[in-house]
């Protein structure tokens, strides 16, 4: 019994780090009808920059995860502006080539930088996710549970976003019409500039907790794992049906 | 079924070439190499593609240097940027729809022989 109430706890935990993830790759997706491979290494490198700005700079955890958020948020911006931006009108498969040289530059990014390097790095845990809770037989870390309140706060706050905002009723009409809705007089690059915002950070929000899951960081698999959670999460809402992609 | 033949020479090939196989060896990071050649060489441009293979492996190599030169991996960075850059201001690809013919190259010489006897008369 207690097995298996410790292992749903950890289907739980593990689906709400997968849904934090492919939220961002279905909002782009739902969009720009591109799939961003880029999307993997945004969420690599908020477990990274948490692990900087506590090792190198000495933040506090949560003042340090809080700026990796907002950081790799504005990455994600960058990266629309740079790299899919100048691409509007050009065929779909050149956004993807773009994506994937995105993906490269930013896993390979890290392994250059002295500070992180291609080594596998432990990663800074703060004490209220890595205690342990006893009940009766089952044991569950603190992670275990933040993990899912946390993943849980932030979907509401995408569906408030969505469906309550100017910004995300401009998200859903894009989704649905692109051309359309340009022509109404919405401002298009701003709109995706924030679904870029959004998405990164659910991503950012996701790689911190999932390092503090697994706390072990290296710039590898990190793309073979977005892919994972979009083929798991969002694969069955997405072709034809750019609301449904929407809920989470 | 020719393209099927195709990709199975070149798996042979590949094969001998480099003396093991396993299962994964063309896993995601051989369909991402080949993507970025079909697409650099023109989209529904055979013989681009195979220029642009060329291409691909030759600056592979020869940015070799940059990994002894600078820092180990710094290779990958810079080649990721190129990639990015050629995406951007060739975004039909190297050859866009056009084949490299000898048509195409016989039609150039004549074009550049006229231009140059224009130019000398």
């Amino acid at each position: 019994m207690a097995t298996y109430v410790q292992q749903i706890l950890n289907g739980v935990t593990l689906g709400s780090l997968y849904a934090l993830i492919a939220i961002g790759y279905t909002m782009v997706y739902g969009i720009l009808r591109l799939i961003n491979f880029a999307h993997g290494d945004i969420f690599m490198w908020a477990g990274y920059w948490v692990f900087f700005l506590v090792v190198l700079f000495h933040l506090p955890w949560w003042i340090s995860a809080i700026c990796a958020v907002v950081i790799v948020g504005l990455m994600g911006v960058a990266i629309e502006r740079i790299a899919y931006r100048p691409l509007r009108e050009a065929p779909r498969i050149s956004l993807l080539i773009t994506a994937i040289g995105v993906s490269f530059l930013l896993e390979n990014l890290i392994i250059v930088l002295p500070w992180a390097g291609g080594r596998q790095k432990s990663y800074p845990t703060p004490s209220l996710m890595t205690q342990i809770y006893t009940a009766g037989n089952v044991r569950i870390q603190g992670v275990t549970i933040w993990v899912p309140v946390i993943a849980a706060a932030c979907l509401l706050g995408l569906i408030f976003l969505v469906y309550r905002t100017k910004v995300g009723r401009a998200m859903r009409a894009i989704a649905t019409d692109i051309e359309t809705t340009a022509l109404m007089g919405a401002d298009i690059n701003r709109v995706i500039s924030y679904t870029f915002l959004v998405g990164s950070a659910l991503a950012a929000v996701g790689g911190i907790l999932w390092g503090c899951r697994y706390p072990r960081r290296n710039p590898w698999g990190s793309t073979f794992f977005a892919i994972n959670s979009l083929l798991s999460c969002s694969a069955p809402f997405a072709p034809g049906f750019p609301e449904a992609s929407w809920l989470p | 079924m020719f393209s099927a033949f195709c990709a199975g020479v070149s798996g042979g090939l590949m094969a001998t070439l480099i003396g093991t196989i396993t299962p994964d060896l063309f896993r995601f990071f051989m369909t991402f190499y080949l993507l970025m050649i079909i697409v650099l060489g023109g989209l529904g441009s055979i013989s681009g593609a195979v220029v642009a293979g060329f291409i691909f492996a030759a600056i592979f190599e020869a940015l070799r240097f940059v990994d002894t030169a600078v820092v180990p991996g710094m290779r990958m960075v810079v080649f990721s940027v190129l990639l990015i850059l050629v995406m951007l201001f060739f975004r039909r690809g190297l050859f866009g729809r056009e084949e490299f013919t000898w048509d195409w190259i016989f039609q150039g010489v004549k074009r550049a022989w006229r231009w140059a006897w224009a130019k000398m008369s």
